[in-house]
């Protein structure tokens, strides 16, 4: 038995169509090159490019209506799915560091400064683009209930799971939201704390003695038991659902409206991350000695990760809208002609 | 001695065009030939994209496979396709050299 080795692994990449008309040949190629001496890494690297460049473009995939609907499935999926991250992403980002903007320096700050109200507009747009996106997948899994229901052949065990656990996850993230805005100072109206400062006179400390409450903490219970339930299933239970079921094209079509609004959604809030980032740390410090003291924030300088993550998101998501359009498209010619031939 | 950035802008279509009007060939006959032809080495995710797309557009065709190796034959309006190319980066090659000598 031959061991595996990474360009085998790599070959496993391709997509199924793939493997299945050009995988032999390519084995052939491979084991010639690997026994000419070329480094296997080196190999199995352009295998990887290969087979993304596969995927993304479907070159080579045969002409049939169901395979590229498939295609557009699974693409709108690789666009959406993010979201469940983005999402998380996008509350914490609000909830501990989207006032930051107002908590300047500590001192109560009537000016901010240019720098501060770019930062406190790009928290707004922030808190747009995850109301929108949240709008968004809600019209995105209304569809998709609609989609599966069209279908006998999606039974009640399908259609329960795909009705019941993202409407859990969104529950549960609504709870937080709601739990995070009423323990958040700067969200309640307050305008601003400051290290440094005696803890009588320093507006946070009464605020942060209420976030304890004991209804606060069974919400956020209550909402983490919703999202660990919703929220990590969810994707899981959606794309078994979408791919397993024969969605019409109208549905598909949806989708891919969805899939191309959160990528852009997606892309905002990593644009508002990270300008946001950039503004908050262009605001100069009110007072002097005083260090510029993120308030309210726990983000500090994780605001950098947190824009990466953001970005290389937004990065999949939008190489799945992009798909998914093109396949669906492709998939819609197709099935013109295929009908245009069937008349004949 | 040659640049590598110039060698990353060769294009590949042309390179696998030109090695099957040498006649049929499979995926690793390709590369070796390539290789040998411009001293770029090939690799298979790069070779079966290509073959893929030329193959999708109908420039080449696929030809019965011998055992696991499928060899690969241009067709008649690949080769019209590579004659055009060709003769355009002939002409570019031919003015560029002209010019070169008179700049040197």
């Amino acid at each position: 038995m031959r061991t595996p080795r990474l360009p085998d692994a790599a070959l496993a990449c391709y997509p199924a169509w793939w493997r299945e008309r050009y995988g032999d040949e390519m084995g052939v190629v491979v084991d010639g090159l690997t026994s000419e001496g070329r480094p296997s890494w080196r190999i199995a690297s352009n295998l990887l490019a290969g087979a993304l460049r596969a995927r993304l473009r479907g070159t080579g995939a045969s002409p049939s209506t169901e395979l590229w609907v498939d295609r557009t499935k699974a693409a709108i999926l690789v666009a959406t799915v993010p979201l469940f991250v983005v999402l998380p992403l996008g509350l914490l980002f609000l909830t501990s560091g989207g006032e930051l903007g107002q908590g300047l320096g500590g001192q109560p700050v009537s000016h901010p400064s240019a720098a501060g109200r770019v930062a406190l507009d790009l928290a707004n747009v922030m808190s747009w683009a995850i109301a929108i996106s949240v709008i968004v997948a809600f019209s995105g899994w209304t569809t998709l209930l609609r989609g599966v229901r069209q279908k006998s052949s999606a039974g009640p065990r399908r259609r329960w799971l795909v009705a019941v656990l993202p409407g859990m996850a969104l529950v549960g993230g609504l709870v937080l939201l709601v739990v995070g805005g009423m323990s958040q100072p700067g969200i309640a109206g307050s305008s601003s704390c400051v290290t440094g400062i005696a803890h009588s006179t320093n507006p946070c400390t009464a605020h942060a003695v209420g976030r304890s409450t004991l209804e606060g903490t069974v919400l956020r219970i209550g909402g983490g038991i919703l999202i660990g339930a919703g929220w990590l299933i969810g994707p899981f239970v959606l794309a078994w659902v979408t791919r397993r079921s024969k969605l019409t094209m109208p549905v598909v079509l949806r989708g891919t409206r969805v899939a191309t609004a959160l990528a852009a959604a997606t892309v905002v809030m990593a644009m508002a991350s990270a300008g946001w980032g950039i503004a908050q740390a262009q605001q100069p410090a009110p007072v002097p000695g005083v260090s510029y003291d993120l308030a309210f924030s726990n983000i500090g300088s994780w605001w950098i990760p947190l824009s990466l993550g953001f970005a290389l998101l937004a990065t999949v998501s939008c190489l799945g809208a992009r798909v998914a359009r093109r396949s669906y498209w492709h998939a819609a010619d197709l099935g013109c002609v295929a009908a245009i031939l069937e008349h004949q | 001695m040659a640049s590598k950035r110039l060698g990353r802008t060769q294009d590949p279509t042309l390179m696998v065009l030109t090695s099957l009007t040498g006649g049929p060939k499979h995926g690793y006959a390709i590369i070796q030939d390539i290789e040998q032809m411009t001293g770029i080495a090939f690799g298979p995710g790069t070779l079966y994209g290509v073959l893929a797309r030329l193959e999708e557009e109908g420039l080449v065709e696929a030809l019965p496979a011998d055992d696991r190796r499928r060899p690969y034959r241009i067709t008649a309006s690949g080769a019209a396709v590579l004659r055009q190319r060709l003769e355009t980066t002939a002409k570019v090659a031919r003015i560029g050299l002209r010019r070169l000598g008179a700049w040197t």
